[in-house]
């Protein structure tokens, strides 16, 4: 099992600045991910975030890949912003272990706590 | 040649006290209530916010109860789950989480009859004890009644040999429409946790 230190096993991937009020959508609403630590690459790949909306409720799915030729395991958690980029539903998701197959991927979903999000973060560490 | 052997033992006593003293120190410490906690195979605080997560998101998501919700906040009441597995597990733990997820999302509203009997008895006094003003007193039997029951269980299968510990859980949570009985919707969490006992290393 590869065994990543803690420090370097970080990142934050943020699927933010989602306007996706009312429904109404443009190409500027596109989800973007952001890696604050570029170490992070050498063992996921963070895929291009979805999202959709049905009604007022938000949904987010990420493609995790496992880069490596080894099992792989990590966990994750994803938090959730309004538009005053408040947390919303703070404590309300666990961190969540997931363990990859030699460069298997995994898609990680997840369903806004409410109608007032439009913007989550995935962090992702060592299990 | 005593003397120093005198002291040789005084000082393997000090070391020896040193070592236990040190041993026997604890430390009390605030954690992540979000973080994965692994310290054995029983279900745990992990497995309980995972099985609320995917039982919100699904719930949530579900094309014909999202087309429902858009305009109306279903009510709904929660049934015991049962619990299949050879543990003792507080299943209203796992129900409590899942409610006040759907509550806070604003789709749905829940009746508690875990307090029937404090509510029956406090309308009971609001309207007969001569204590309420009669304008101010809540009126009785205006009560809404709950659309859907939510309902499920949860078992488990354990499998063990000298070394190594299997257990698998699967989670069910099913909603009922009372009114014509039919089942909306069902989705389903399994869980699975594995320890190996090593005598060397971690």
């Amino acid at each position: 099992m590869l065994r990543v230190k803690r420090k370097t096993f970080y990142i934050a991937a943020i699927i933010g600045g989602i306007s996706l009020f009312s429904g109404c959508s443009s190409n500027d609403d596109k989800p973007y991910v952001e890696y604050e630590n570029g170490a992070m690459e050498k063992y996921i790949e963070v895929g291009e975030p979805r999202s959709r909306r049905k009604y007022d409720m938000l949904q987010f799915s990420v493609d995790l890949t496992n880069r490596t030729a080894k099992p792989l395991k990590f966990q994750y958690k994803f938090k959730f912003f309004d538009t005053d980029k408040f947390e919303v539903a703070k404590d309300g998701r666990p961190w969540t272990p997931v363990t990859l197959s030699a460069k298997e991927t995994t898609a990680v979903q997840v369903t806004a706590p409410n109608a007032s999000v439009i913007g989550a973060k995935i962090y992702i560490k060592e299990q | 040649m005593n003397t120093q052997f005198s002291r040789i033992k005084h000082a393997f006593v000090l070391s020896l006290i040193t070592v236990i003293f040190s041993a026997c120190s604890t430390s009390t410490q605030y954690g992540d209530a979000q973080s994965v906690e692994t310290v054995n195979t029983d279900f745990g605080s992990t497995d309980l916010q995972t099985i609320a997560a995917k039982m919100t998101d699904d719930l949530l998501m579900f094309p014909p109860m999202v087309a429902i919700t858009s305009n109306k906040r279903p009510i709904m009441f929660v049934d015991r789950i049962k619990n299949k597995t050879t543990e003792h597990i507080d299943m209203q733990n796992i129900t409590d989480t899942i409610q006040s997820k759907l509550l806070n999302s604003g789709k749905y509203r829940f009746i508690d009859m875990d307090v029937v009997k404090e509510v029956a008895a406090q309308m009971d006094y609001q309207a007969n004890s001569g204590m309420v003003d009669k304008d101010k007193a809540s009126s009785i039997g205006k009560q809404v009644g709950a659309e859907y029951m939510l309902y499920g269980n949860m078992s488990s299968i354990v499998k063990r040999d000298g070394k190594t510990t299997d257990v698998y859980y699967k989670f069910t949570l099913k909603l009922l429409h009372l009114e014509s009985g039919l089942l909306e919707w069902s989705s389903e969490k399994e869980i699975r946790k594995t320890k190996d006992k090593r005598w060397f290393g971690a």
